[in-house]
């Protein structure tokens, strides 16, 4: 059994360590296009080790394994790796959706002349992801989530020779830094309370600590403060504004960053320290998944890019799952972040790989409009011509997120919204979160069956031409953009999570996706998925309908909506406005004035005291040269005379020492004379 | 002033003149001479005692003894100075320091 543990632990290392070496490695080989070969060799190669773990190796014990790292008084932080079912199945899908995007990103980076940087991004991302994966202390978890949002980050701004791109990823940092401000202060009350940041250490603490505990405001506090962490990183309101931005980024790695792991790292923590929310936390970390899933649902609903709709669409599922953790669910939670996780990456590589089909018909067609936009989805239409397995897919993955049955998403969003009914029963207001979770999913389904109709339906509207025929996207030519895809929305399908198509088999399933037992299993009501599935049918439909009435033929940026409301979804609710016009300038304003400050205050403080240690030198520089030097040179003085003078008494004049002698012998008989 | 006070005046002087000869004198010989009236001082003290008390006969011999010592000095002494002065070429006290640490 030892033996066991301690092979895991040396194949978690290596697999947690081999994309980060390939991907500096890649940095420096002289042909470029080799690194991104590598990074997915290394990639492929952490997928296969995780998989050996969790498929064979892993027999169900946990592993606290690590070595002690800090030791500061009584802060004692040890490298510990904390291997469970739920952090093997997460740490397997985020090496197997990483070597996906990889191999996609093969093909769809292959012009970049950065593409050695694009890896070595993507590999030290896996690597610091993995690492929150596996930490076992809270501390170093803080550690590889800052690893991870600088990864985030520098994809981002990749492009960053393009003002938006470098806005976007500053963005993205700054909106992280407030939810971290909290994750900080939450580990401080933590330690100042417990002494310890270890997770396991401090899930035995909570469950010692009685409400009527001096320090249970604290601790409350403390689960708020850990949970803001997880507001910024997963884009809870109201730090969503930085996830629709982030789509600045290369799309694969929006796919891999922004859809199905980082984002889903606030979750995931949530998951692993359910204990720490309890009290009104719970509550409000609904109320926030609440609030986050409606408005981003709703901002999706009228936003023409292709990739930002996806983007709101991921903020939303991350409000269902933060509301999944909320009511104490991490198993629901869990179980939507992992098939979220796959046909989220999914469409986000379809999306991909429709905006490099785009981008070739610029290159190749003339006579386009100047406001051509690749990621713009009016300029498309009539694109499930070009691929089959490309429609196929990404309907199967739409399917999936409209949660409609056979589907991977109907099993998970129908286990959050239960849970949400059964947290609806402690009264009050509750009842409004299963309802507005249900309204989401209406609207859900009407923007993706938007964004579906008008990608893939009617004719292209590439050009004002009727007989204009879109040439096809050949499976042969581009297999590396397919088959991901492909493997994804196999994925999206209910067989991986569940037998039975409309019922997962919440125990078994929540037991290898969390950390902690959650044994008890509610049975729906009947008429909850039913009620689920006629509002997304609604939803579907409104689109479609919507959209053949309209009959749009040409796109023109003269088409968007004037009604107030819809004018409302477009602009995304006027958050990114709001804050330009309110917190962002005070921000400024309070960074100039502290600057001033700086300039001022501290620096003139610095100054005098610069001035008097000057002035004091000099004072001492005298005292030094007459006083004390003169009391040492006095004292050599009288030693130079008193030895000048002794040393004549003995200088080898015998004649001298006779007179001594003659003298003294005087002196005696002087003396001895009375 | 008594007879015997005579004496020992003359003694005196002739000792100090002696001793202020070794002090002052660069010259071996010189300092020699030196040497040798002290021991008359001495001498002329001896038999001035000796004339006070006629029947003991100490004091004479003693001044005897001390003309045959000087006499066994002085030869010593000068052969001594002799060998000096051929290896140094010189008498000077002062100049022959090689024993000087």
């Amino acid at each position: 059994m030892k033996q066991n543990d301690f092979i895991i632990n040396i194949l978690i290392i290596c697999g947690w360590l081999i994309p980060l070496l390939c991907g500096i490695s890649g940095i420096f080989l002289k042909n470029r296009k080799n690194s991104g070969l590598l990074v997915s060799g290394a990639l492929a190669i952490s997928t296969l080790i995780h998989s050996v773990i969790f498929f064979f190796l892993y027999k169900g014990n946990e592993i606290i394994a690590g070595i002690p790292w800090l030791n500061i008084g009584k802060l004692n932080i040890s490298l510990d790796i904390w291997a469970n079912d739920a952090s093997i199945s997460m740490a397997l899908l985020v090496s197997f959706i990483a070597t996906l995007v990889s191999f996609f990103s093969r093909k769809y980076m292959e012009d970049e002349p950065r593409i050695h940087h694009y890896f070595s991004f993507l590999g030290f991302f896996t690597f610091a992801m993995l690492g929150i994966v596996w930490s076992e202390n809270l501390f170093l978890m803080f550690v590889f989530w800052e690893l991870v949002g600088l990864a985030s980050y520098l994809l981002i701004g990749f492009w960053y020779t393009k003002p938006s791109a470098a806005k976007a990823g500053l963005k993205a940092f700054v909106m992280n830094r407030i939810g971290d401000f909290g994750f900080m202060a939450g580990m401080g009350i933590l330690f100042a309370i417990f002494h310890d940041l270890s997770i396991t250490n401090l899930a035995s603490d909570y469950l010692n600590t009685s409400p009527e505990n001096e320090n249970i405001f604290w601790i409350i506090l403390a689960g708020l403060g850990i949970f803001m962490g997880a507001m910024g990183k997963s884009a809870q309101f109201p730090l969503q504004v930085w996830l629709p931005d982030a789509m600045e980024g290369p799309t694969p790695a929006s796919a891999l960053i922004h859809a199905a792991t980082m984002v889903a790292a606030g979750v995931y923590m949530l998951s692993r320290t359910v204990f720490l929310y309890i009290g009104w936390v719970s509550d409000f970390i609904v109320i926030i998944g609440t609030i986050t899933a409606l408005i981003a649902a709703f901002s999706a609903i009228k936003q023409n890019d292709i990739k930002k709709v996806l983007a709101f669409s991921t903020i939303s599922q991350l409000g269902y799952m933060i509301v999944a953790a909320g009511t104490g669910s991490a198993g629901a939670a869990m179980f939507h972040l992992f098939t979220h996780a796959f046909f989220k990456a999914g469409l986000f590589l379809g999306a991909g790989a429709i905006i490099y089909y785009m981008h070739q018909r610029e290159h190749s067609e003339s006579d386009l409009p100047k406001y051509f936009d690749a990621q713009d989805m009016r300029f498309m239409g009539g694109l499930r011509k070009i691929n089959p397995i490309l429609f196929v897919g990404y309907t199967i993955m739409t399917a999936s997120l409209c949660a409609i049955p056979f589907s991977s998403g109907f099993l998970s969003k129908e286990s959050v919204i239960k849970h949400a009914l059964i947290y609806a029963q402690g009264g009050d207001f509750r009842f409004l979160v299963p309802a507005i979770l249900l309204i989401t999913s209406g609207l859900t389904a009407f923007y993706m069956g938007r964004q579906w109709y008008l990608v893939f339906m009617g004719k292209s509207r590439l050009k004002n031409n009727t007989s204009f025929k879109l040439q096809s996207l050949s499976t042969s030519d581009n297999k590396q953009l397919i088959f991901p895809i492909a493997i994804l929305a196999l994925l999206s399908l209910w067989i991986p999570f569940s037998i039975n198509p409309f019922h997962a088999n919440e125990i078994s399933l929540f037991s290898s996706l969390t950390s902690y037992p959650q044994n008890i299993e509610y049975s729906a009501p009947t008429w909850l998925p039913a009620t689920a599935v006629i509002l997304t049918i609604i939803g579907l439909s409104a689109a479609i309908y919507g959209l053949t009435r309209r009959r749009i033929s040409y796109a023109s940026p003269t088409f968007t909506s004037k009604t107030p409301f819809l004018k409302l979804s477009r602009e995304q609710l006027y958050f990114n406005d709001f804050y330009n016009l309110s917190i962002v300038p005070g921000t400024i304003k309070l960074g100039r004035f502290l600057e001033k400050v700086d300039m001022k205050v501290i620096d003139g403080i610095l100054h005098a005291i610069t001035i008097g240690t000057v002035i004091i030198g000099q004072i001492t520089k005298v005292i030094e040269k007459y006083f004390i030097d003169g009391m040492v040179r006095m004292v050599a003085y009288i030693s130079g005379v008193t030895g000048k003078i002794t040393r004549q008494m003995q200088g080898g004049r015998i004649q001298l020492y006779i007179l001594y002698a003659v003298i003294s012998i005087v002196f005696l008989m002087l003396m001895f004379y009375r | 002033m008594t007879q015997i006070e005579l004496y020992f005046l003359v003694s005196i002087i002739l000792f100090c003149i002696g001793i202020m000869i070794v002090l002052i004198k660069k010259n071996g010989i010189m300092i020699l001479m030196g040497i040798e009236l002290m021991l008359n001082a001495a001498n002329i003290n001896f038999v001035a005692f000796a004339m006070k008390s006629p029947e003991a006969i100490h004091g004479i011999m003693f001044s005897l003894f001390l003309i045959v010592m000087a006499a066994a000095e002085a030869a010593v002494a000068l052969a001594i100075i002799l060998r000096v002065y051929r290896f140094y070429k010189t008498t000077d006290v002062d100049e022959i320091a090689d024993l000087k640490g």
